[in-house]
């Protein structure tokens, strides 16, 4: 039953009933309605249980301010806590729910709390719970949160799409109230590119909840016909639903789009909301204002609204938020509601205007300068207590108090960069400061023109500012005939002797609170607003900063300009964290980059690890092979003892040609290249500015002007931006050209005794790869499989023989099954990352866990290589420092366990025998460890101080994190075939 | 001796391709062109590059974020005094690198990058929800190089409705994802699209 519809009034359409469920009752609302206003229509005043004191909440708005009608919509993993019901669009089989109780929303227990309330003044806590200090974390804060907060997560998946996007524009308008819609009309009608975005779905503003013409017609319908009129502009793109949140750098403003969340049924692909990034040349904010509650004792029973919230029910959604009204009010604004309550039919029981000069109204049971002090009614209010210039009171029956303390413009945007609102004395409100972002004016009621005429002329003078400014001719514009009334006001806070009178309905802050925080020195609103929690959560103090702010004035002496606010900052209204993420989550929270040969790895059994982006092999897993080690012993073993073959597409490649490519190299390289023979490749290490090795790798000189640099595949990027730094800024004289062809070459190892056997028979016959011809560190341009062109280098990073052939990415896939059938012959298997790193390690060559941003080249014994070249390169200067020189740094060792199967982890540390850990016995770490099917020990790399004369001794690897400690002895890096008598044959 | 043969691959095989169609919306990867970059040499050596292009090609050496077109031939700016020229002919490298001579340097970059194109009026739409840049004022000619939902991307517009797009083979797949779930959310919107 819709027993509060008011016949023949709002904008909703009677021919669309909709229905949906609140807590366990079914109730129908219409298309056009939201939450709140299908619920009031339904007779259902109580929507929730407060914060703190668990009291009986209804709205107190009809907009995105709503502090108190917060509800959870939505079932299962859809469940979406904390939704204004003043904003929620109503669909066909929507779910609400109230919050915050225990037992039924009428008969909540939790109740009990605000009996009690004298305990539970603002700050109780910080003093209550202050002993024992470790009963914080395991008792007081369950028991707090338990007992207070809001609606709770799902706790599953947010099961949701999220979009981004983003849009250019001359001229952004935010608020498609009267200001807006004639900013939008006179921009567009000028040709210039618009977006006009509103957070409501119905655009027009105040002009849907006011009864007040425009033009000779109803607002809503001239607002209707302004939106006809924008649609129909191909320069112009109307945004509904879409909230502009936050103000950045450059024009640029975040703006939350409600795509499919007001739909009963989302379809498949239709994301929930998207998160816009709109890009405004100029922008004008017209964002309206917002009106304020009045203090009084017990003033947020359900039924108790602001005045102008009561007009929007009425009007725009035809609905009689009570049978009765008493209006509260400080300024001639409130008295609309009387009028527009009387006009319905309904009954207004009686005016209270706080102004002592207020003039008796026809009609209207008037209190000049009378207030309303106190309400009743246990889940609703039914009466109000009325209390008279003389002092004396008495009660009304009044099922809906309605309240206006006047209206503070939406000043938030303008403060996103830090711009101050200014107080206006006469009309007792903040209106934005002098500086607002840059490219942003404000207009109409955000400013705090409060008239419709004024708002209609301030935005079409804002719109052509605007566009003069962009050097658009602005068509000249007529005003539309509107009210022009003044709102006279006088500020009026709160009544006398009021204690228990809310200021934030959301955080349960009264002000008696206010006071305690005064007294108690937290006198900054800035410290008021930790101390009390006002203008905290999900509504910021849309409704109750003003009034807390002109209190605190008021104790402090001080005026309200001086006390100023609190810092506004991005959101306005709250933004999911599934909308910022977007498409960014699960496998897609970055892009993966996948070599040639993934697929076929994929589907012989390679288990993928990442690396950086990369998507690389670390094992094969064959037959009945259970743990990894397994599968990586087995891949070691058959490398080196017959052949393996290894992906290693993902590795840096950078094409450097020019004249000056040798020099560029040898600057940039610890060691020479310009002298390296054509034909040849040669192990580089790359140093930092400040001396510190930044990456290694080998560079083949196919030409006297081309070389072909390789990189670790962690650093591919970083090395590539650096080489351009290089090149673009440091020396831009050189005829050297860059670029990387990492994406171009799928690249694989090919290592063991039968690594030439293999390629033999998948190279081209002219070919030869003999000894002689391509002996160990050559490197040249050959063709395979009959003429695919491809590069073949004779590197060794496992020790073996050993090669690495390339060809362009397309035949990647291909290559990868020539190989291991090629192979097949000789036992040929593929190996990962992880027998990659096995044999590197038996083998003594530093990887990433060596290069670690600490270690100079003489940590890892190679502070004498390049050490005949004379010219300077990047580093050279700094590695000299006294501290990267110093005698006792810890160098480069290999070790073995002397117990071989005991297990040691990296991070481990070096400490003598009967050492007790700390940092001054500390004599180094290990950096990498493996088993070694080679050696049937463990081994590993690390750096020991005074490492060069240790070897043989016996040290402790103590590992307080595993909480193991292990003896090992301390050897060469070079483990296996130190002579490198393998690589070379 | 070879007894094996190699079938070029595109990285959309495996998966069956890359297309995507939703009503007003078309987006596919071109057949494989030849595509190298050309680097000026520094100093005078580099001066007569223009001119050998222009009289090999047919084309003018594009200015920043511009692509020039003739005979088949596109030659794109990637970065001061370097462009990428894409043709569909096998001896492309070849060919720019005799053009080149000494004037400039050349590296293959035919299997680096995927090529694919967007036809149709809602391509501009289906852009904005992958980068930030303005597609309404994007100029035929026009060629910018911005990253689309993390990976990076070359873009031509190549007509009032179609576009031109080059990006890393390796991360190609999750690309055409991306346009795939932004094209298929606004074609979820249907009436629902913002006038």
């Amino acid at each position: 039953m819709q027993a509060n519809r008011v016949e023949g009034r709002g904008l909703i359409d009677r021919d669309a009933p909709l229905n949906f469920r609140f807590n366990h009752e079914k109730m129908q609302g219409y298309a056009g309605d939201t939450v709140a206003s299908a619920l009031l229509a339904n007779g259902q005043r109580l929507m929730g249980r407060s914060f703190k004191y668990h009291r009986p909440r209804g709205p107190l708005s009809a907009g995105p301010e709503e502090p108190s009608a917060l509800l959870t919509i939505g079932r299962y993993e859809h469940e979406d806590p904390n939704v204004r019901a003043t904003v929620r669009e109503l669909y066909d089989g929507l779910r609400a729910r109230s919050q915050n109780h225990r037992g039924s929303l009428e008969r909540d227990f939790m109740a009990v709390t605000d009996l009690m309330n004298r305990f539970f003044g603002a700050g109780f806590y910080y003093k209550t719970f202050m002993w024992p200090a470790k009963f914080w974390e395991s008792l007081y804060e369950p028991i707090i949160r338990a007992a207070a907060g809001l609606g709770a997560l799902p706790g599953d998946n947010d099961p949701s799409q999220y979009e981004h996007g983003c849009r250019h524009c001359d001229l952004l308008i935010i608020g498609a109230g009267p200001t807006g819609l004639m900013a939008a009309l006179t921009a567009g009608r000028a040709g210039a590119r618009v977006i006009l975005a509103d957070e409501d779905f119905l655009m027009g503003g105040r002009l849907n909840a006011e009864s007040h013409e425009v033009g000779g017609m109803a607002g809503s319908a001239w607002a209707a016909q302004a939106v006809a009129e924008l649609a129909a502009m191909p320069n112009v793109r109307l945004m509904p639903r879409t909230t502009v949140f936050g103000v950045y750098d450059g024009g640029v403003y975040g703006a939350l789009e409600r795509v499919g969340e007001h739909q009963a049924e989302i379809p498949a692909d239709l994301p929930r909301q998207c998160m816009w990034k709109l890009v405004a040349k100029r922008a004008i904010l017209c964002a309206g204002a917002i009106e304020r509650s009045i203090a009084f004792e017990n003033n947020d029973r359900p039924g108790i609204m602001l005045a102008g919230a009561a007009r929007t029910y009425l009007n725009r959604y035809g609905v009689a938020a009570g049978k009765s009204v008493a209006v509260f009010t400080n300024n001639d604004d409130g008295w609309r509601t009387a009028e527009d309550f009387r006009d319905a039919g309904l009954d207004v029981a009686v005016v209270a205007d706080a102004r002592a000069d207020a003039k008796e109204r026809d009609g209207f049971r008037t209190i000049a300068g009378g207030v309303i002090a106190d309400s009743v009614g246990r889940l609703g209010v039914h009466t109000a207590t009325i209390r008279h210039k003389t002092g004396t009171e008495d009660s009304v029956r009044a099922d809906l108090i309605a309240v206006s303390g006047g209206w503070s413009p939406a000043v938030h945007l303008t403060c996103h960069q830090g711009c101050k609102p200014v107080w206006r004395e006469d009309i007792a409100a903040f209106v934005p400061g002098a500086n607002p972002p840059q490219g942003l004016t404000v207009a109409g009621a955000a400013q705090g023109d409060f008239s419709t005429s004024a708002c209609l002329a301030g935005g079409a003078s804002a719109a052509q500012a605007a566009l003069a400014d962009l050097g658009f001719e602005a068509p000249a514009m007529e005003t539309p005939e509107a009210e022009d009334g003044a709102t006279m006001i006088t500020p009026f806070w709160k009544v006398e002797g009021c204690q228990r009178a809310w200021l934030d309905h959301q955080n349960d802050v009264t002000v008696k609170d206010i006071a305690m925080s005064y007294k108690e020195g937290f006198k900054s609103v800035e410290h008021m607003k930790r101390y009390t929690t006002l203008g905290m959560a999900t509504d910021q103090g849309k409704t109750a900063n003003v009034p807390a702010i002109a209190l605190m004035a008021e104790l402090t002496g001080k005026s309200i300009q001086e006390t100023g606010t609190t810092v506004f900052r991005p959101p306005y209204t709250p933004v999911p964290i599934g909308a910022f993420g977007g498409r960014h989550r699960g496998k897609h929270f970055h892009p993966t980059r996948l070599t040639p040969s993934h697929d076929w790895a994929a589907a012989n059994g390679g288990d993928f690890v990442e690396a950086g982006l990369w998507l690389r092999t670390q094992w094969f897993r064959q037959g009945s092979e259970k743990g990894w080690r397994d599968s990586v012993d087995r891949e070691v073993v058959t490398t080196r003892s017959k052949v393996g073959v290894c992906d290693v597409t993902t590795l840096g490649k950078i094409d450097i040609q020019g004249a000056d490519a040798g020099e560029f190299l040898d600057r940039v390289y610890q060691n020479g290249f310009s002298k390296l023979a054509v034909g040849k490749c040669r192990y580089g290490l790359m140093l930092r500015e400040d001396g510190i090795v930044m990456d290694d790798g080998t560079s083949a000189r196919f030409a006297e002007d081309h070389y072909v640099m390789t990189t670790t595949t962690a650093k591919a990027g970083q090395v590539m931006r650096h080489l351009e730094f290089c090149r673009q800024c440091l020396w831009p004289d050189l005829d050297v050209a860059l670029i990387s062809t990492t994406e171009q070459w799928a690249q694989y190892a090919v290592a063991g005794p039968h690594a030439r056997d293999l390629l033999r028979k998948v190279l081209d016959a002219e070919h030869d790869i003999s000894n002689d011809a391509l002996p160990y560190m050559g490197c040249a341009e050959v063709t395979v499989c009959g003429g695919v062109k491809a590069r073949i280098f004779r590197l060794s990073f496992s020790g073996e023989l050993a090669y690495e052939i390339a060809v362009p990415c397309r035949y990647g896939h291909d290559m990868m099954e020539v190989l291991m059938k090629a192979g097949e012959e000789f036992g040929a298997e593929p190996y990962g990352t992880e027998a990659l790193g096995v044999m590197r390690i038996e083998k003594g060559h530093a990887a990433g866990n060596e290069l670690d941003g600490r270690t100079t080249a003489g940590d890892l014994g190679m502070g004498r290589l390049g050490a005949k070249k004379n010219t300077d390169f990047i580093g050279k200067t700094m590695a000299q420092r006294e501290g990267l020189q110093a005698e006792d740094r810890a160098v480069m060792v290999g070790l073995k366990t002397v117990e071989p199967t005991a297990k040691i982890g990296g991070g481990a540390h070096f400490l003598e025998k009967g050492a007790e850990p700390t940092l001054e016995t500390d004599l180094g770490w290990i950096a990498s460890v493996a088993w070694s099917p080679e050696l049937n020990n463990y081994i590993g790399i690390g750096f020991l101080k005074h490492g060069k004369d240790r070897m043989g001794d016996r040290l402790r690897a103590w590992d307080g994190v595993r909480g193991t400690d292990i003896e090992v002895e301390i050897c060469s890096p070079h483990m296996v075939d130190p002579e490198g008598e393998r690589l070379r044959g | 001796m070879a007894d094996f043969t190699l079938t070029p691959r595109s990285i959309f095989d495996a998966v069956g391709g890359c297309r995507v169609e939703v009503e007003g919306f078309a987006f596919d990867e071109t057949p494989t062109r030849s595509l190298v970059s050309l680097a000026r040499r520094r100093g005078e050596a580099g001066a007569a590059l223009d001119a050998a292009v222009k009289a090999a090609f047919g084309a003018d050496l594009p200015e920043p974020g511009r692509f020039t077109e003739a005979n088949g031939v596109t030659i794109i700016f990637s970065q001061p005094g370097q462009w990428l020229i894409a043709a569909e002919r096998e001896e492309l490298e070849a060919e720019v690198r005799s053009t080149a001579a000494g004037a400039g340097t050349v590296t293959d970059q035919s299997d680096a990058f995927t090529e694919l194109t967007m036809e149709g009026p809602l391509a501009v739409e289906v852009l904005s929800r992958l980068s930030s840049l303005d597609y309404e004022t994007f100029e035929v000619g026009q060629v910018a190089r911005t990253p689309m939902q993390q990976i990076a991307v070359t873009i031509a517009r190549t007509g009032a409705e179609s576009w031109r797009l080059n990006t890393a083979r390796s991360t190609a797949r999750d690309f055409a994802h991306d346009v795939d779930v932004a094209a298929k959310a606004i074609g979820a919107r249907g009436s629902l699209a913002p006038t």
